[in-house]
């Protein structure tokens, strides 16, 4: 079908993807390499995109830092597909009865609870990390997949696809795998990449005021926190890793949409 | 969408404008409102519409009939110069010697609503939900008319009066979804004549609407365009809401007109094919069943006994300490359903002949009585059995959702099979399948096809290949004719008939249609608030009805007025 | 109505409590002993005892939670173990930064994304649609923090218009104070305006597909006005939604902002906190920012019931 609404989004993410696994095997430069006689190097043929304060290659630090990133939105949001999905589905199932009521309620709650004050608490607590990081963004993507698979179940439950596979009498789990789950999964897809963009700003964001990945891991939130205090000196350190955000969340949002366009069953079926 | 899916109208003269406007306003003759030649219409390339013309006059009423995809609503909305995007209309359309495609948004939106008005088809969407019904009127007529506040809303109530809603009962203040389906399709109406135009063009303006509802509709209809000498343009696909309104008549279809001229011409003499075929098919689903009545055994015991059976749903309580409560939707219902036998159930939307269908297919808990399958129960509270279900199958309604659209037809057809006590291998299963599509007439190669794929006639054919399959006694039709088109109907009942005379099944076949259930049943029963008010042998409750309300349904039905053709 | 505000109340108290209830969990029953937690690894048995006899820990838990709430319901927030002073003292005045940055900057995003996302939708498919919908891929793309970098570096090191950071201070007149929040909130507004518009675009498009729109045409009314009068309204429904979630997300990001414009806010003092291990003040900040977020939620319910009728009759 139409591969240009996905391709644009699918190249950017790719080159980060390339970017992070590439980095695994080779980097311009070790990450952990102080080079102090060449710190705060503008970009150039030794070091592309220049060097840190301390002398570290910008380049090879993003690309190590892609790493982090990906690792930390994508188990995020296994985490919230993984736990919210079922409970969507059941709350789908049981609709109406205290189980809804009860999970509707605890995604509500958890709705009061923006990401970084769950990660401001969890920091408080246990101290800053990746984990700590995963965990806080994981917790408040529970919700979103739980309430977007309860709306759109619950719909599908009225339909007479439904009732006939109840009359063939299947039962309520059997139906939510057989029928429900393969005719939300495009939904579910979509609302993945977002949320996939979505932590990967958290993330950012997050280890940005230090809440997440601690050194000698690099990060990108890290990487512009640095360059905050230099950003008279060196304006360079500042940019490249706003962009690498930018290109990443960017891809990621045109691949969901055009994913959107791409799967969604209302406009293929207009045929 | 969006706001400019409706184009303003590309005008080419600019400059003849004015003279086209003045020289024509006053003196136009006034048999011809509004002539048609040759329009054709293109959607994105496709063509929807091809060489339509026709003529409507003041005071009189022209019937546009056609099946779904014909055309007819978009020749409505042509006239309106309300046309998707990428829409290209050609030829003419002249209204009171104006012609439309080269009037000026401007001057087209004096013409929308105040000299020609318009109803749709969904009463239940067609007003905005968060502006009440006064101020929908009144926007009309300020609109259109220089008059202050005070005023418009005198002349919105007196309009509103007009079309039976007395201020009395509902108020300006009301809201739409404070109105049933009936009533909002009486505010809608409203709006397009409260500026008394000239013409009104009604698509399908009953056609969600139960019977009862329709004939007062038709009524006000009727009785509007006597008054105030209206043009009345009604689009619609049933023959029988045509045959009582319309002085003329034009058949579409697919974008042509095949055939048009006067009502009693057209309807006694069609000449046109395709003419003929709708009739026969309209007229075969106003017969009687043949009396199969004969063969079927009363003295046997019943495949179906329901006793005195009460479903209850609750609802929401009106205050946090107050008494949960309960809504009766099926009250204290018996009956029996012989092998072999078709039992037909009427009933308006609302009486409670959804909640008996879950009921019986065991989809919810019984508030009492019971239901007995051979004897056996099937009810009360505990889980339906495995040999209840396969006894008994049920089509549903809506061709296109009954289906899982990402299953192909094999498993989608295979899947009552799941009820059997022993479930049967690979082969077998594919062999009962391929089985079941033959016999109503389908292609074993269809199997790995999806069910998108075919049309609404092919997948109710499906849906019953589907309820065949574990070779029930009992085949629960949930108004499954209901959504096709008058020709499919004609031949999936024809498809019911012999299926029915092959393998001896029985049928319960509920629908609000008086007529396909008169078409299709033995014996009918008839509901109402949870009740069944009236039963007996289909022939005399139809020809003499005992009960109030089945009398108001059988009057209020349409019948088509076709005399014997020669 | 009544009984639609009645059962909105009731929510809200229910959520507050239990809410209240997790974060004393997590704070002051999870790590244990928050007196040796805050105290650290060396030090002295006596100087943890003398805390926890400040902060009551002899107390059950269940009685250190109640009269935790209590304090609150009356204004007492406890007292800050580093500062000694009373909590309360310390978040009055930081909120009083907080607290406008976050209205200043929902204000800008609604004052940008309306005008836009109305444009987008009536023009949709045109050049205007095409070029709002490309800058809202962008905006929604920016990370805020770094969006705040580069407007620092443009407007306040190029150009020099405003300060690089820090509060002027309410006390140096209304017009300075808000100077000094402008580049901030702009920051914080430009994403979410992007998601605005879009919800907004596509919230128009949604209506605009709905048979009253030719409903309303058919009487007369052109395309414009029939978007203005009844498109608009019934778009809001899902742009009130997106508002209110939005405003938890604002309250986040001016934590973060605060940091990159060196601003005394609550932000700052919750980071400042969590360094020093005081978690009496990260208990308090995080719960009134629980708070706001619940209260907002609360007045987006009853903005629902003002904007549709439905809501209003529910009970019928």
């Amino acid at each position: 079908m139409k591969l240009q609404t996905v391709l644009p989004g699918a190249l950017l993410v790719l080159l980060v993807l390339a970017g992070a696994l590439l980095s695994y095997v080779w980097t311009p430069f070790e990450v952990t390499t102080l080079d102090i006689r060449n710190k705060l190097d503008t970009p150039g043929a030794t070091h592309w995109l220049g060097t840190d304060h301390l002398g570290r290659d910008i380049l090879s630090m993003l690309m190590v830092g892609a790493r982090t990133s990906i690792a930390v939105a994508l188990v995020a949001v296994g985490i919230g597909m993984g736990v919210g999905v079922p409970l969507g589905l059941l709350a789908a199932a049981q609709r109406q009865s205290w189980v809804d009521e009860l999970i509707m309620r605890g995604n509500d709650l958890v709705f009061a609870f923006p990401a970084l004050l769950i990660a401001i608490m969890i920091t408080a607590v246990f101290g800053p990390g990746a984990v700590n990081a995963i965990i806080a963004i994981g917790i408040f993507n529970i919700p979103v997949f739980a309430r977007l698979t309860r709306g759109a179940t619950l719909s599908l439950w009225t339909r007479e696809f439904v009732l006939a596979a109840r009359v063939a009498g299947k039962g309520a789990l059997r139906i939510s795998v057989e029928h429900l789950l393969p005719n939300i999964t495009n939904l579910l897809i979509v609302q993945g990449t977002i949320q996939f963009s979505l932590g990967i700003l958290a993330e950012a964001g997050l280890s940005y005021v230090g809440l997440g990945a601690q050194p000698p891991i690099p990060s990108w939130g890290r990487m512009l926190a640095d360059s905050q205090t230099l950003i008279t000196l060196a304006p360079h350190l500042a940019l490249f890793p706003g962009l690498a955000i930018v290109i990443t969340v960017l891809g990621l949002n045109l691949l969901g949409d055009g994913l959107r366009d791409w799967l969604d069953p209302r406009l293929r079926r207009e045929r | 969408m969006s706001v400019d899916q409706f184009p303003s109208a590309e005008s080419d003269h600019p400059g003849e404008l004015s003279s086209v406007v003045s020289s024509n306003t006053g003196d136009a003759p006034a048999q011809c409102l509004l002539k048609l030649e040759r329009v054709g219409l293109t959607i994105h390339g496709t063509p929807i519409l091809n060489d339509i013309g026709f003529t409507l006059e003041s005071g009189k009423t022209l019937g546009i009939i056609g099946e779904s995809g014909s055309g007819k609503s978009m020749t409505a909305l042509s006239i309106m110069q309300l046309l998707p995007r990428g829409s290209k209309l050609s030829g003419r359309i002249q209204f009171a010697n104006q012609q439309l495609q080269q009037l000026p948004e401007q001057m087209l939106c004096d013409i929308r609503g105040g000299d020609i008005g318009m109803i749709f088809q969904e009463p239940m969407s067609a007003l905005n939900p968060v502006k009440t019904i006064g101020d929908q009127v009144s926007e009309s007529i300020q609109l259109h008319r220089q008059v202050s506040r005070y005023e418009a809303v005198t002349l919105t109530a007196k309009t509103l009066e007009r079309v039976g809603l007395p201020n009395k009962a509902f108020p300006l203040s009301r809201y739409p979804h404070e109105l049933s389906g009936g009533q909002r399709q009486r505010v809608v109406i409203a709006i397009a004549v409260a500026c008394q135009p000239k013409l009104l063009i009604a698509d399908e303006p009953t056609t969600a609407l139960d019977v009862t509802t329709q004939a007062g509709i038709l009524e006000l209809l009727k009785s509007l365009q006597h008054d105030e000498d209206l043009a009345l343009m009604l689009i619609t696909h049933d023959l029988a809401v045509v045959s009582n309104m319309a002085d003329d008549v034009v058949v579409m279809n697919q974008g042509s007109i095949v055939e048009q001229g006067d009502l009693g011409a057209v309807f006694h003499r069609p000449s046109h094919s395709y003419t003929r075929r709708l009739f026969d098919a309209s007229v075969l689903t106003q017969l009687t069943r043949d009396t199969r009545a004969m063969r079927i055994d009363s003295s046997a015991k019943p495949l179906l006994q329901v006793e005195q059976l009460v479903c209850e749903y609750p609802i929401k309580r009106t205050s946090l300490l107050g008494p949960a409560r309960s809504f009766r939707a099926v009250d204290d219902v018996s009956f029996d359903i012989y092998h072999g036998e078709s039992v037909g159930l009427v009933g308006e939307s609302g009486c409670g002949k959804s909640t008996l269908t879950r009921a019986l297919l065991g989809l919810m808990k019984l508030h009492s009585g019971s239901i007995l399958l051979n004897s056996e129960s099937v009810s009360a509270k505990q889980e339906v059995s495995r040999a209840a279900r396969r006894q008994m199958q049920v089509v549903f309604q809506d061709p296109y959702g009954s289906f899982n659209p990402r299953h192909k037809v094999g498993r989608l057809v295979s899947e009552p099979l799941f009820v059997l006590a022993q479930q049967p291998d690979a082969s077998e299963a594919r062999q009962r399948v391929h089985d079941a599509l033959a016999s109503v007439g389908m292609n074993s190669a269809d199997t790995d096809k999806f069910i998108h794929e075919f049309s609404g006639g092919q997948r109710q054919r499906i849906a019953i290949a589907r309820a065949l399959i574990t070779e029930p006694s009992l085949i629960i039709l949930d108004e499954a004719v209901s959504a096709l088109d008058v020709s499919v109907r004609a031949q999936v009942l024809r498809l019911l008939d012999t299926l029915a005379n092959d393998k001896g099944l029985a049928y319960l076949f509920i629908s609000h249609d008086l007529s396909v259930v008169q078409r299709v049943s033995d014996r009918v029963m008839v509901m109402r608030h949870g009740k069944i008010v009236e039963r007996g042998q289909t022939q005399s409750v139809f020809t003499d009805p005992q009960h109030d309300y089945t009398q108001q349904l059988i009057a209020a039905a349409p019948q088509l007025k076709v005399q014997e053709r020669n | 109505m009544l009984r639609y505000l009645v059962r909105r109340v009731v929510s809200l108290l229910a959520t507050l409590l239990v809410a209240s209830l997790i974060v004393f969990v997590v704070i002051e029953v999870v790590p244990g002993d928050p007196a040796s937690y805050m105290l650290g690894m060396n030090a002295q048995p006596d100087t943890v005892a003398a805390l926890r006899a400040e902060l009551g820990l002899d107390q059950s838990k269940p009685a250190r939670y109640i009269s935790w709430l209590t304090g609150m319901l009356q204004g007492d927030f406890g007292q800050s173990y580093t500062y000694k002073t009373p909590v309360a003292d310390m978040v009055q005045d930081r909120l009083w930064i907080s607290l406008p940055l976050s209205l200043y900057a929902l204000a800008l995003s609604v004052f940008i994304a309306f005008p836009a996302g109305i444009l987008a939708a009536s023009r949709r498919g045109g050049v205007s649609d095409t070029a709002v919908m490309g800058f809202t891929q962008l905006g929604i793309a920016v990370p805020n923090f770094w969006f705040a970098l580069l407007l620092v570096l443009l407007f306040a090191v190029k150009l020099g218009w405003f300060s690089a950071g820090g509060f002027a201070g309410w006390e140096s007149g209304v017009f300075q104070a808000m100077k000094s929040l402008t580049l901030p909130a702009i920051a914080l507004a430009l994403p979410q305006a992007a998601i605005l518009t879009r919800v907004m675009r596509s919230a128009l498009l949604d209506v605009l597909g709905e048979d009253f729109m030719r409903t309303a045409r058919a009487k007369g009314l052109s395309a414009r006005q029939a978007l203005l009068r009844h498109a608009l309204r019934n778009a809001m429904i899902p742009v009130l939604t997106i508002i209110g979630l939005q405003f938890s997300f604002l309250i986040a990001g001016a934590i973060i902002i605060e940091n990159v414009f060196f601003l005394p806010g609550l932000g700052r003092l919750i980071f400042q906190s969590i360094a020093q291990r005081d978690l009496i003040v990260v208990e308090s900040v995080v719960m009134l920012l629980v708070f706001a977020v619940v209260m907002v939620t609360f007045l987006v319910d009853l903005a629902y019931a003002w904007v549709d009728p439905r809501l209003r009759h529910a009970h019928r």
